[in-house]
């Protein structure tokens, strides 16, 4: 029995231990030549910058198939709902265009998938936004592609992107509000039980046979007290 | 700032997404790389790094089979994986704190945000050439060491310094 503990001690203190060991990917002695580095990076900048532009041909290609994608799996939810598949590939998509416009040279398109982003990521439940607003965000991406100039300052483009993200504001203060009236209602719920089982109890009465009355939705009106009440957090990150 | 020779450097990029690999290949192509490796998802990704054995691999977070963090575990694997010194660059459009901190405590070594740009990609692949970090074995965590900078003000225990359980493995001693 000590043998065995010992053992456990040991391989506690094992598992403690920090070892610090020397950088063994020394790269330096391999590719550090000689020369001026600040000569080659920039040299190295402005060759990439170059190779982007000239990839940039294809780029309104690959963002309007995004966008169809986008679309394609909007109607999949409208025909089957939110599924975690449709979820999984509508953020998917939305994410790695986010990622890639503004390389693209498409900022402002980066900023709404961003939206949409935050959106499917915060809302309690994915099933309470309409398919017509992910349509609404797709369209708005293909207005931005077909109609604004890439790499500029537009004042169309942001003002779209601005509205979309009021409106994606305004359903996640909604759900979030929602569901905290929930949580109110449901602790009330349970403190009501609490109580009237503490005094059955007190009055002999079995604790294992609750009233029924303890499990109706309370009237809105208690519900909102509850969440007065209450300090639950149902703040929206901006 | 150091001069760096891109084409004996060999790279493993690792993105679902093929034009975010195109973008990136362009990239480290016009840096004057020749040998990069591309892989689709976290399994091919873990092949290819075994298969290749590269200098660097950039990899995504959100991939299938198995993502950027669970990758970069595989790799820091001491007993399993046949390059745990492998650096990481994990590239991502997760820009919040909860991922930067996931990565870095999977052993990523540099962490980078989407959108891409060249100047940013040149940099963190000049920062783990000039810089290269040791690796710290402590608890379940095996990577580069997560203390980049020495606080002046720092006036905490010295672990380090004073633990008699820690010490320090020589260069040709490895684990």
């Amino acid at each position: 029995m000590t043998r065995q503990l010992d053992k456990m001690i040991e391989k506690v203190h094992q598992d403690d231990k920090l070892i610090v060991i020397p950088a063994q990917t020394d790269l330096r002695k391999r590719v550090v030549s000689t020369g001026s580095g600040n000569s080659a990076f920039r040299k190295a900048i402005k060759a990439a910058e170059e190779a982007i532009e000239e990839l940039s041909v294809e780029f309104d290609d690959w963002i309007q198939g995004d966008v169809e994608e986008i679309i394609k799996t909007c109607n999949l939810i409208k025909q089957d709902g939110w599924t975690e598949n449709n979820k999984d590939r509508l953020f998917t998509l939305t994410h790695d265009l986010k990622g890639q416009a503004t390389t693209l040279g498409y900022p402002v398109i980066t900023d709404i998938c961003n939206t949409l982003c935050h959106l499917l990521e915060k809302i309690p439940d994915t099933s309470n936004i309409s398919p017509r607003v992910v349509e609404t965000f797709a369209e708005s991406i293909n207005t931005i592609l077909n109609q604004c100039d890439k790499n500029e300052d537009n004042e169309k483009a942001f003002a779209i992107s601005s509205g979309l993200r009021q409106m994606a504001m305004k359903i996640l203060k909604h759900e979030l509000d929602k569901k905290a009236r929930q949580t109110a209602r449901e602790t009330e719920n349970t403190n009501t039980e609490h109580k009237k089982t503490s005094a059955q109890e007190a009055d002999g009465g079995s604790p294992m046979i609750p009233n029924e009355d303890v499990f109706k939705t309370p009237p809105v009106n208690e519900s909102l007290e509850a969440k007065q009440a209450e300090p639950v957090p149902a703040s929206v990150e901006e | 700032m150091a001069k760096i020779d891109f084409e004996k450097l060999t790279f493993v990029i690792a993105d679902d997404n093929a034009h975010m690999r195109r973008i990136v290949r362009t990239l480290l192509r016009a840096f004057g790389s020749r040998e990069i490796y591309e892989a689709e998802d976290g399994a091919s990704a873990l092949e290819a790094v075994e298969n290749y054995m590269p200098d660097i691999l950039i990899t995504d977070i959100k991939m299938p089979i198995f993502d950027g963090i669970e990758l970069t575990q595989m790799i820091r694997n001491p007993d399993s994986s046949k390059h745990p010194y492998l650096p990481i660059i994990m590239l991502t459009a997760y820009s919040e704190r909860k991922r930067v901190l996931m990565a870095r405590d999977s052993g990523a070594t540099e962490f980078l945000c989407k959108p891409v740009s060249a100047n940013a990609l040149y940099k963190r692949i000049q920062n783990i050439i000039e810089n290269p970090r040791p690796f710290i074995k402590v608890g379940t965590y095996f990577g580069p060491d997560r203390r980049r900078n020495t606080d002046p003000n720092y006036n905490g225990d010295e672990r380090r310094a004073q633990d008699p359980n820690a010490f320090m493995i020589g260069e040709a001693v490895s684990i």
